[in-house]
C-alpha cells in the first residue's frame, strides 16, 4: 500500500493526476451501475401484493456483485487519499461478495423477463424508473432511426409522421407511419429527453445502448490491462532478473507479438470468441495476450538497472532468497513504470476492441460495445458521434492517467510542469 | 558488427516460422468451414457432397494439421497431384512458402494469390507510403517546435490537440471525415473508391487530379493517428536532447540557436525515431483494413478482411506471412541502424 501511495502521490501535489483518476473511476462506476442507470424494468414498484424491485431481481449473481462494487469504484480516489483507506479498500469488496452470496441464497437466481415486459404488466401501479427508462434491447418499432429528440427535425406528429420532412431518413424508403407508442414510465412523445441520443434501426434507445456498450468496452479495457500486467510482470521479470537465455527468448517473443497487426487480433477473437456475455472475457484475454509486451519491456529495463543496485546487493549479502529480493526489494521500486504502462495499455485495448467490434468480429447482439454501436449506423451522424465521443472520453481518461503518472514518477519532469 | 548481424539474422527464421505456425493454428481453429462458405463457386449452385469431398481433399482439409502445415510451408507439394516422393502424381512437385509459391485462392481457384496480392499492394502501398511520409513530414518539425517552445500558450494548445488525436479511435476519425467532407456534410471531397465512375475516359492530368481528390481523405485518416503518436515521441526525445551537456557546450561556443537546435539537438533526437518509423508499420497495415473498408478501396487490408470472412485459409495465411515478414525485416533494419549508431548495443 505504501508503495502505491508513493506512485500516485497526494492530490495536493498533483491535482491533474487525481482528476484523471477520478474520471476513470467515475466512468467505471457508471458502467458497473448500468442496471440502475438505463433499464426498462422499474427500479421499484408498488404492487397490491407488496413492493418489488424488478431491476434488481433480473440481475445475475456476478452482476449483483459488480453493482455492489460501483460505489466503491466511484469512491476509490477518496479512499486512496484518506488515512483509513487500507481497511475500506480491502473490506468493501469482501463485504460486497458476502452480500452478493447472501442475496443469491435468499432471493435465488435471477428472473428472466423479456425486454419491455414490465412496462406492459405495470398497469396503474406506482413505480420508479431508472434515469433512462429504456433497456438496451428494448425496441420501439414506431421510432426507427429517430434523431436525438432535442433536435427540431425529430418532432413527430399525432399520426406518427415527422413534422419537418415527409421521408424519414431510412435508406430513402417511406415507412408506413404509425403512432408513437409511449409506454409506462417513458417521457412524452416529443419530450426533448425522450431519446436524448436518438435511436437505431429497430428504435432502440441509443443512450441506453451507449451506457451498456460502455460497460462492456470498459470491462474489456480493464480486464485486458490486468492480464497484460500479470503476464508482462512475470515474463519481463524473468527476462530482466535472470538475463541470459531467458532474456533472449522473451525479447524474441516480444518481437513476435509486435509483428501481429490488428487483423490478427480480429482473427484470434473470431477463433476463440464464444457467443453471449462470455465473449467480453475472451476478447479481453486475447488483447491481454497481445499487450503484455509494453509492461514486459519496461519492467525488464528497470530490473536490469535494479539488479546491480546497492540495496539489492545488500539484501543478497544478508542471505535473502532471490524470490524475496525480487518481490520485496526490486518490484516495489519498479512499480511506477508498471502502473504507467498498464494505464496506457487499458486505453489502447479499448481502441483495439472498438476497431474489432467496428469490423464486426466482436460481441454479438444483443450484447454490444461502443465500436459495435458505430457499426450499426454509419450513415447517421448521431449513431457515429455519440458512441465515439464516449469511447474517446474513456481512452482520454486512461491516457491522461498514464501521462500524469509518468510525469509524477519521472524526477526530471517532477515540478517542471509538462 | 558482423557478429551482431549474424546473431540477429539467425533469429529471423525461427521468429518467422513461429508467426506462421500461430497464424496457421488460429485460422484452423476458427469456427466455419471454407468448403461451405456461400458463393465459393457461384456457377454450380449448392455444392453436392462429392463436390465438398473433392474440395476438401484438393486443399488437404481432410489431412492432419501437421501435414497441412508442412504443405503450406513447402517446398514440397503434399496434395494428391503433388510431389511423387510423398505419394502424389508428380504434376506439381513444388509449392508453399519456401518454394515462394503462395498457391491459388480457395474461392476463385484460377486466381493466383501472389498476382492478386501484387495488384492489391499496388493500391495499399502508395496510400500507406503517402500517409507515412505525411505523418513524418508534419510530426518531426511539430515535435521539435513544441519541445523548443515547451510550456508556451500555443504549444499547450498543440499538445492538447495531439493528445486528443492520439486518443481517439481511427475508424471514428475516418467516419467523421466522411460525414464532414462527404456528400452528407460539406460535400467537398468524394468518399468512395479511388476513382470516379468513368475515370478511364479522363485525360492524363484530369485522371491524376481525380485520383488525388479521392485519396486525400483516406491518407488523412491513415496518417492522423500515427502523426500524433510520432509528434509526441519526437517532442519527448527532443526535450531529452536539449537537456544534454553537448547542447550547453554548443550554446556556450556562441553558435546561433538555429544551428544548436537543428544540428546538435534534433539530429540526436531523431535517432529513436528510426525505430518508431518501424513501429508504425503494423499500425498502418492494421489501419488500412479499416480505412479501406470505410472508403471502399480494393486494397490489401480489404482483401485480407474479406478472406477472413470467407474463411479463405490460403489468402489469410499468405497475407499474414507477408506482413509478418516485412515487419520482421523492418524491425531488424531498425535494430541494425541502432547498433550501427550506438556501439553499446553492438557489443552488449
Amino acid at each position: 500500500m505504501a508503495e502505491l501511495r508513493r506512485v500516485i502521490g497526494s492530490w495536493r501535489e498533483r491535482p491533474g493526476l487525481w482528476a484523471a483518476l477520478a474520471l476513470v473511476c467515475a466512468l467505471h462506476a457508471l458502467g458497473a451501475a448500468a442496471p440502475l442507470v438505463a433499464n426498462d424494468a422499474p427500479l421499484w414498484m408498488g404492487t397490491p401484493a407488496g413492493w418489488r424491485w424488478p431491476a434488481l431481481e433480473q440481475l445475475e449473481g456476478g452482476e449483483r456483485f459488480v453493482l455492489l462494487l460501483a460505489p466503491w469504484i466511484l469512491a476509490a480516489p477518496l479512499w486512496a487519499a484518506s488515512r483509513w483507506r487500507a481497511r475500506i479498500a480491502l473490506g468493501w469488496p469482501a463485504l460486497a461478495l458476502l452480500v452478493a452470496l447472501l442475496w443469491q441464497l435468499l432471493a435465488g437466481p435471477h428472473v428472466f423477463i423479456p425486454a419491455g415486459e414490465w412496462k406492459r404488466e405495470l398497469g396503474g401501479a406506482p413505480a420508479l424508473f431508472a434515469p433512462i427508462p429504456f433497456g438496451q434491447s428494448e425496441t420501439n418499432p414506431s421510432e426507427p432511426w429517430r434523431p436525438p429528440t432535442w433536435l427540431a427535425s425529430s418532432k413527430i406528429d399525432e399520426q406518427g409522421r415527422y413534422e419537418q420532412r415527409a421521408v424519414p431518413s431510412s435508406g430513402g424508403l417511406e415507412l408506413p407511419a404509425s403512432r408513437v407508442e409511449v409506454r409506462a414510465g417513458e417521457p412524452a412523445r416529443n419530450a426533448p429527453l425522450r431519446h436524448a441520443l436518438g435511436t437505431d434501426a429497430q428504435g432502440r434507445d441509443l443512450f441506453a445502448r451507449v451506457v451498456w456498450g460502455a460497460r462492456n468496452s470498459l470491462t474489456v479495457g480493464l480486464a485486458s490491462a490486468l492480464v497484460a500486467l500479470v503476464l508482462g510482470t512475470l515474463l519481463g521479470g524473468l527476462a530482466g532478473w535472470r538475463g541470459g537465455r531467458a532474456d533472449v527468448l522473451v525479447s524474441r517473443a516480444i518481437e513476435l507479438v509486435l509483428c501481429f497487426p490488428l487483423l490478427f487480433a480480429v482473427l484470434l477473437v473470431m477463433s476463440v470468441g464464444g457467443g453471449g456475455s462470455a465473449a467480453v472475457w475472451t476478447i479481453a484475454l486475447v488483447l491481454g495476450l497481445s499487450g503484455w509486451t509494453g509492461v514486459a519491456r519496461l519492467l525488464r529495463a528497470e530490473l536490469l538497472r535494479l539488479r546491480e543496485a546497492e540495496f539489492v546487493l545488500a539484501a543478497r549479502g544478508l542471505g535473502f532468497s532471490e524470490l524475496r529480493i525480487v518481490i520485496r526489494h526490486a518490484l516495489p521500486n519498479a512499480l511506477a513504470p508498471l502502473i504507467v504502462a498498464t494505464s496506457f495499455f487499458a486505453g489502447t485495448a479499448m481502441l483495439v476492441e472498438s476497431a474489432i467490434s467496428y469490423l464486426g468480429a466482436g460481441l454479438v447482439e444483443p450484447e454490444s460495445s461502443l465500436g459495435g454501436l458505430v457499426r450499426g449506423g454509419t450513415e447517421h451522424a448521431w449513431m457515429v458521434i455519440f458512441p465515439g465521443l464516449v469511447l474517446a472520453l474513456a481512452v482520454v481518461a486512461w491516457n491522461l492517467l498514464g501521462e500524469e503518472l509518468r510525469d509524477w514518477n519521472d524526477p526530471r519532469l517532477r515540478g517542471g510542469g509538462a | 558488427m558482423g557478429a551482431y548481424l549474424r546473431r540477429r539474422l539467425a533469429w529471423l527464421l525461427p521468429s518467422f516460422l513461429g508467426i506462421t505456425l500461430i497464424v496457421f493454428l488460429a485460422v484452423r481453429l476458427a469456427p466455419g468451414d471454407p468448403a461451405l462458405r456461400e458463393g465459393f463457386d457461384p456457377s454450380s449452385g449448392a455444392p453436392s457432397a462429392a463436390d465438398l469431398e473433392r474440395f476438401r481433399s484438393e486443399h488437404l482439409l481432410d489431412r492432419p494439421l501437421l501435414v497441412q502445415y508442412l504443405h503450406f510451408l513447402g517446398p514440397f507439394d503434399l496434395s494428391p497431384r503433388g510431389q511423387r516422393w510423398f505419394g502424389g502424381s508428380g504434376e506439381h512437385p513444388w509449392s508453399g512458402l519456401l518454394a515462394l509459391d503462395l498457391g491459388t485462392e480457395f474461392r476463385r481457384p484460377h486466381v493466383h494469390i501472389a498476382q492478386e496480392l501484387g495488384r492489391r499492394l499496388a493500391v495499399t502501398a502508395p496510400l500507406a507510403l503517402c500517409a507515412g511520409l505525411f505523418a513524418f513530414a508534419i510530426a518531426i518539425p511539430l515535435g521539435a517546435w513544441s519541445a523548443v517552445r515547451r510550456g508556451h500558450k500555443r504549444e499547450r494548445g498543440v499538445a492538447l490537440l495531439l493528445f486528443t488525436l492520439h486518443s481517439i479511435p481511427g475508424f471514428w476519425l475516418a467516419l467523421l471525415l466522411v460525414l464532414g467532407f462527404g456528400a452528407s456534410g460539406l460535400s467537398w471531397l468524394p468518399v468512395l473508391g479511388l476513382h470516379s465512375a468513368g475515370a478511364s475516359e479522363l485525360s492524363g492530368w484530369e485522371w491524376t487530379l481525380d485520383l488525388v481528390r479521392h485519396s486525400i481523405l483516406p491518407v488523412l485518416a491513415l496518417a492522423l493517428g500515427s502523426l500524433a503518436y510520432l509528434a509526441r515521441q519526437v517532442r519527448g526525445s527532443m526535450l531529452e536532447a536539449l537537456a544534454q551537456e553537448y547542447v550547453i557546450t554548443a550554446r556556450s561556443k556562441g553558435l546561433p540557436e538555429r544551428v544548436v537546435i537543428l544540428r546538435h539537438a534534433l539530429r540526436n533526437a531523431l535517432l529513436p525515431t528510426i525505430t518508431l518509423a518501424v513501429m508504425i508499420l503494423p499500425a498502418l497495415v492494421g489501419g488500412s483494413v479499416i480505412v479501406e473498408t470505410i472508403f471502399g478501396i480494393p486494397g490489401m487490408g480489404r482483401y485480407a478482411y474479406e478472406a477472413l470472412l470467407e474463411r479463405d485459409y490460403a489468402v489469410i495465411q499468405a497475407v499474414t506471412a507477408l506482413s509478418a515478414f516485412v515487419t520482421l525485416l523492418a524491425l531488424l533494419f531498425a535494430d541494425v541502424c541502432y547498433a550501427w549508431a550506438d556501439p553499446r548495443i553492438r557489443h552488449g
